[in-house]
């Protein structure tokens, strides 16, 4: 009898012991190949030089906040600019047009950085709760690539524990607990501080130890979000960012205003970087519905098309910050905005400072992504020159 | 090594909730829970998420 | 799609009713729930099935942080409790303060607000001095609902108290609001708010109060302040070094400070404590609670991946401004019984872009959401702070007489609540003083 009772215990711990294993298989494996999962990024024509950014920041060396440097240098002399994808990795716009420039560009005059996932380790973790999908696809002519779809903040597997609070440094001003894994609120950074620290402080070495002018640094912002749509720009940059804008808006037709950088809110990369070297920094916003709260399921479908029946409903009724109707707002929008905005900073610039130009020419700008997709400025890896692709 | 501090605390909770299951008799219930707890545990222990 | 939707949600509700009419635990009906959620989904094509393991897993990770503090906070206290330090610290209280009642009353009220606005969490209050502070409401005389009642609501507003409020991080960090001001925007009605609470529950005796003098066991020889206060000094001092000194002060995090806290508790106690044993049974005692950690976080991504929670969001949104000020007392506490801190960035984020967008102080606007949000934290299916503060207190009563006992704070904060809200332009110099 006893033993029929404990034969019994036995069976039904073996029998939930083997559902709790097979459920952490199911679930945990497709997170672990996500973690693990490199894209191939082609060195285009215009690539001279790959760097990393441990380069600059020592302490970033055999660790998941390293990542790589682009360095796009033209024949002739000229000014520097840095762009930057993947800040948040969830935010994809960003290192599509980061890889736009890298794979296409070829520059004249001046030098350009790329970076394509400043924050690798976000770029490689996911966010839990928000059911986002793990990977996307961008169809190419040739077929597709696939992408990671990552997070605003790095991985706790590589910067752990949190604090209770973060205090930013060198500001003292307390930020949530959060944003120590947020490298848009980890600049200046340190060079021995939190991971992320360290890796705005490496951006930071970058831009100071080879006289960066002009930094962009690519995002995407809800539709309900009142910063979104947008150039935010602190005193240095906004004459700059408000002829870009009104270039853009009277030449490709679409609008993109200019928001200042606020002084009070410390940890940007469009305050800091102002503050803390002689960079004119930029901040893009391209509004990206997938992001926002009161929509549909959250599907790879809807991260391309940005097409919701929800958002649409609150367009009409007036409280969304950016125009939108049945055409949703497109990936190929979002990178053509993110491109045509950055190329015209680049030509603004080298108009105000002639003995400085930026000058490159291969790049797509909005109506050409519009109408041809992204894919079309993606080439095909398989197919790329021997050791021309980094995997990242 | 902060770090390292944080895998060993998650171990050592992983290991009591763990022996907890094997021990139960009574509550079915309980055991179902048991495992529900472990899993983020164990999947951060062996560095998945 | 709205159809669609709502037939998941409909599948999701009938999945808990359904488990809860078998006799199932709040958290197992949570689990079949979520997973009914996620298979109706499934059925309708999103999430795709073979996607369900991966996001029942990936949810489980939402809380993983609170749990690890949650576990090493109580351990600590356990180990605080086993030494006899508890007892020896309420013997003292009642013997310095014995005879001013309203002064007792303010000064545990303060006790019981400090490690919560120090961190974020009306648990970690309760955890860490619920016990004494419950013994030493018991001797003054007040009953063990009263008790768990003041602890609720005081620990509640420890949460929201300045320095550290998460609802109001986490609604800044999603807005890109700087979170400045809220000293006083928030300590004011905080403290007021507070002292309200201790007065009206705990002034008068109670003649049936459960906890008498007689009751107090003596604490084990040996015993004597330094031992009691030394590990609580380490946990405090480690939290204040990195706030006096943040960029010399390594990051340990709140887990890693209760566990250091507890070693020094474990070495200092004047009696062998038998740690495997304490450890397996803070387990077992957790086990409710944790376990309701890990479910929220799968339920709350299998919301998203289906469009449940966007729809939910939506709603919000969608209510005319007049209604949804009536309806926010409601929707607000229990977004928060739902969804804990998922609530503040569901339905908080897009409610303070509107509201922020249309002329109302968005600092202010937080700060009034902020003292709405805790209430939420007594209420099912989670219930964490009220179900904690049930078991420091040792009440053992229907979890609805507790609530109830609440009903006037509860109210008067609402009222704060919403008056910051709908008034937030007119008090704007409360966010002034804080710069």
């Amino acid at each position: 009898m006893k033993d029929d009772g404990m034969k019994r215990e036995f069976l039904l711990k073996a029998i939930l012991a083997g559902a709790f294993l097979g459920l952490v298989l199911w679930g945990g494996l497709p997170l672990f190949r996500h973690r693990h999962y490199d894209v191939p990024i082609i060195k285009g024509p215009g690539v001279t030089a790959v760097l990393r950014l441990s380069d600059f920041s020592p302490r970033l060396k055999g660790t998941a906040g390293d990542t790589y440097i682009f360095v796009l240098q033209g024949k002739e002399p000229g000014g520097k600019a840095l762009i930057m994808g993947n800040t948040h990795s969830n935010e994809p716009e960003g290192m599509l047009t980061a890889l736009v420039f890298i794979e296409n560009a070829v520059v004249e005059k001046g030098t350009i950085y790329v970076i394509p996932f400043f924050n690798n380790s976000g770029s490689r973790n996911t966010r839990p709760g928000d059911g986002y999908p793990l990977t996307f696809d961008v169809p190419t002519d040739w077929g597709s690539r696939r992408f990671r779809f990552g997070n605003r903040d790095a991985s706790p597997l590589d910067q752990w524990p949190d604090p209770d609070v973060y205090i930013h440094y060198p500001d003292r001003q307390l930020l949530s607990f959060l944003d120590v894994r947020n490298t848009n609120r980890t600049w200046p950074g340190r060079p021995d501080g939190p991971l992320m620290e360290r890796v705005t402080f490496g951006a930071m070495e970058l831009m100071r130890r080879d006289k960066i002018d002009v930094a962009v640094d690519i995002h995407g912002a809800e539709t309900m979000f009142p910063v979104t749509n947008c150039i935010v720009a602190p005193e240095k940059s906004v004459k700059i960012a408000t002829l870009a804008s009104l270039t853009v808006k009277a030449m490709e037709g679409f609008e993109n205003h200019v928001e200042p950088s606020p002084v009070g809110f410390r940890g940007l990369s469009h305050r800091e970087i102002g503050d803390y070297s002689a960079t004119m920094p930029f901040l893009l916003e391209a509004p990206i519905p997938f992001l926002d709260q009161p929509t549909g399921p959250k599907t790879t479908k809807f991260l391309l098309d940005g097409k919701d029946p929800f958002l649409l409903s609150l367009s009409k009724k007036k409280k969304l910050f950016v125009p939108y109707d049945e055409s949703g707002w497109s990936l190929e929008k979002r990178v053509g905005q993110n491109l045509s905005v950055t190329l015209e900073i680049f030509r603004q610039f080298s108009k105000k400072t002639p003995d400085r130009p930026i000058v490159l020419r291969g790049v797509p700008r909005y109506a050409d992504v519009v109408k041809n997709g992204v894919g079309r400025y993606l080439g095909d890896p398989a197919k790329a020159a021997a050791g021309g692709v980094v995997m990242n | 090594m902060i770090m390292i501090a944080y895998y060993v605390i998650t171990a050592f909770v992983l290991v009591l909730f763990g022996w907890n299951f094997v021990r139960e008799k009574k509550s079915r219930d309980d055991l179902v829970l048991y495992l529900l707890v472990m899993i983020p545990l164990l999947l951060r222990l062996l560095r998945v998420k | 799609m709205t159809t669609q939707i709502l037939i998941i949600l409909a599948v999701m509700i009938a999945a808990y009713v359904a488990a809860k009419t078998a006799k199932l635990s709040v958290e197992l009906s949570m689990f079949a729930s979520a997973l009914a959620c996620g298979v109706a989904g499934a059925f309708l094509k999103t999430p795709p099935i073979a996607d369900l393991g991966r996001h029942l897993v990936e949810g489980s990770f939402t809380y993983l942080d609170v749990i690890l503090v949650f576990f090493t906070a109580t351990l600590f206290m356990t180990i605080v409790n086993e030494s006899g330090g508890v007892v020896y610290v309420v013997r003292a209280t009642l013997r310095v303060f014995g005879k001013k009642r309203v002064l007792v009353l303010l000064v545990l009220m303060v006790i019981v607000l400090i490690p919560g606005a120090l961190t974020g969490a009306g648990s970690v209050s309760l955890l860490v001095v619920g016990a004494p502070v419950a013994m030493a409401l018991g001797r003054l005389g007040v009953s063990r609902k009263k008790v768990a009642a003041i602890l609720f609501i005081v620990a509640g507003l420890s949460a929201a108290a300045p320095p550290v409020n998460i609802w109001a991080m986490i609604l800044c960090a999603g807005t890109a609001i700087p979170y400045v001001g809220f000293e006083f925007t928030l300590g004011i009605p905080v403290l007021i708010l507070g002292a309200f609470t201790v007065l009206v529950l705990g002034l008068k005796k109670d003649p049936g109060a459960a906890a008498g003098p007689a009751e107090l066991p003596e604490p084990p020889k040996g015993m004597t302040w330094w031992r009691v206060l030394l590990p609580f000094a380490v946990f405090f001092g480690l939290v204040i070094a990195y706030r006096a000194w943040p960029f010399a002060t390594p990051i340990f995090g709140l887990s890693l400070e209760f566990a250091i806290a507890g070693a020094v508790a474990l070495l200092l106690s004047p009696k062998k404590i038998p740690f495997l044993t304490l450890a397996r049974d803070t387990a077992k005692r957790l086990l409710p609670l944790l376990a309701t950690m890990v479910v929220v976080g799968m339920l709350q991504q299998i919301m998203t991946v289906t469009g449940v929670r966007g729809l939910l969001s939506f709603a919000v949104i969608s209510t005319p401004l007049v209604l949804l000020f009536f309806l926010l007392p409601v929707i607000i506490p229990f977004s928060e019984g739902i969804l804990t801190y998922g609530g503040a960035a569901i339905i908080g984020i897009p409610l303070i872009w509107f509201l922020d967008s249309i002329g109302f102080h968005a600092t202010v606007v937080i700060a009034g959401l902020s003292l709405l949000w805790p209430l939420g934290d007594g209420l099912p299916p989670t219930a964490l702070i009220g179900r904690l503060s049930n078991m420091v207190s040792g009440y053992e009563g229907s979890y609805k007489e507790f609530l109830k006992a609440t009903w006037l704070p509860w109210l008067v904060i609402t009222a704060v609540g919403m008056a910051m809200i709908i008034f937030s332009s007119k008090l704007t110099f409360l966010v002034k003083w804080s710069m």
